[in-house]
């Protein structure tokens, strides 16, 4: 995540908060920068989606094509002698149920912005603000729409709680009064947006443990066979050369395992609980203002470490663990 | 609804193929049918977590049932290699009550 201009050290928005309860109010301005961490946090996550649910298409098309090359047996086909599409032709994933889940979480980044917007007493802020709300309504109306007609049956789960965060948008661009404004769609969403992330954090889990880590167990399993099978008929060369390409497998294997795209997930969850429970608090509790400092603490530090991982492939890792 | 619980059983039991597939305590004949039973559930186990049933459809209890019951039949007997054979068996029941269960229309 970028450390530019908006970012707000832990230090600086404790010393906003502590200052704004100090003057016993509750002004516009003390939504202002833990909204913005949000901000920058949830425009983050959307992108680490999309690399998760790519990644894990590429995974299993990889796994396909090396357990092909350590079974002579096995046919390159399309479909298999069960009549179920294989990775040659199919992903597990389709590219609109990939954007269904992108799209969740970028309506969640708009939802933030908008907050951003009504908290922002900047010239840039006021600029956001003034902007018609047309636009944005249309494109929430129709990704009402497109969740709808997914024929992913998970992805199409989150049509309902997604438009009601459209609702809860719309409702924030008419707000007319800011400070009342921004805890009304911060309450008025709290629901919808812990359900998109609810259904978001469970995918995610689901997908890791009943996708991710068999499909490298089964192809270490495959590797392992065809080397115990053929290690007898080949040189030295060659079995050092099968053996190393098992031994980065295993790497990978451990890489991803440190991986938690989830983690993300609940990190976003806990950033908005905290902001929640700041807001129904009356913004003017101490113990409140620390817990939401700490949060976006946690989750600024949690959104780099997940993002770098997922991106990186766990690449870094596996060089470490495959160079010992 | 999904069957999330099912999936997770269904996913630790790929693994548990897997793992045992590799395991030298195990004859050559069992472990390359296990690395078999592995990906074919693996293939079922991916199928149903993309899939969301309708409780109320006719056959779902049925097919779900038989699949939890099958799942704790082999859950009982992953630990005993000697009994190794018999768990094969039930895992490739496993698989039969999983296709049940998929060919559940919505």
């Amino acid at each position: 995540m970028s450390s530019g201009g908006a970012h707000t050290s832990p230090r600086g928005l404790r010393v906003i908060l502590a200052a704004a309860l100090a003057a016993g109010c509750a002004p516009v301005s003390v939504y202002a920068r833990p909204i913005t961490t949000i901000h920058q946090g949830f425009t983050a996550a959307a992108p680490v989606v999309r690399d998760v649910y790519t990644g894990l298409n590429e995974l299993r098309r990889e796994a396909y094509f090396t357990r092909l090359g350590c079974d002579p047996s096995s046919e390159l086909v399309e479909t298999d002698a069960e009549g179920h599409p294989t990775a040659l032709a199919h992903d597990a994933f389709s590219a609109e149920s990939i954007q269904a889940r992108v799209d969740a979480v970028e309506l969640l980044g708009r939802y933030v912005d908008r907050l951003a917007a009504l908290a922002a007493t900047d010239p840039e802020g006021e600029a956001r603000l003034s902007e018609a709300g047309v636009a944005l309504g249309g494109n929430l109306a129709r990704l009402g729409a497109s969740f709808a007609s997914l024929s992913d049956d998970t992805a199409s789960s989150y049509a309902g709680p997604v438009g009601q965060v459209a609702a809860a948008v719309t409702r924030a661009v008419q707000g007319q009064r800011r400070a009342s404004a921004v805890r009304g769609a911060i309450l008025d969403a709290a629901a919808p947006v812990r359900r998109v992330l609810e259904l978001l954090e469970a995918d995610l889990d689901e997908v890791t443990a009943t996708v991710r880590a068999p499909t490298l167990d089964g192809v270490i399993a495959r590797c392992a066979a065809w080397y115990n099978g053929s290690r007898g008929r080949w040189s030295d060369g060659e079995r050092r050369e099968a053996l190393a390409a098992v031994r980065a497998l295993v790497a990978r294997r451990s890489a991803m395992r440190a991986q938690d795209p989830a983690g993300l997930v609940r990190a976003m969850r806990d950033a908005h609980e905290a902001l929640v429970r700041f807001v129904r608090a009356g913004s003017r509790d101490g113990r409140d203002a620390a817990e939401l400092a700490n949060a976006m603490e946690a989750f600024t530090r949690r959104v780099e470490a997940v993002s770098a991982s997922v991106r990186d492939g766990g690449g870094s890792q596996a060089a470490r663990s495959g160079g010992r | 609804m999904t069957t999330r619980d099912e999936t997770a059983a269904l996913a630790d039991m790929v693994r548990w193929c897997f793992s045992k597939s590799l395991d030298a305590r195990v004859d050559a004949a069992k472990r390359a049918e296990l690395l078999v039973l592995g990906e074919q559930l693996q293939g079922r186990v991916e199928r149903l977590a993309a899939r969301r049933f309708d409780e109320g459809k006719s056959g779902f209890a049925e097919a779900r049932a038989e699949l939890t019951a099958t799942i704790a039949s082999v859950k009982k007997r992953q630990d005993d290699l000697d009994a190794l054979e018999g768990t094969l068996a039930k895992v490739a029941a496993v698989i039969g009550a999983a296709d049940k269960l998929l060919g559940v229309v919505l």
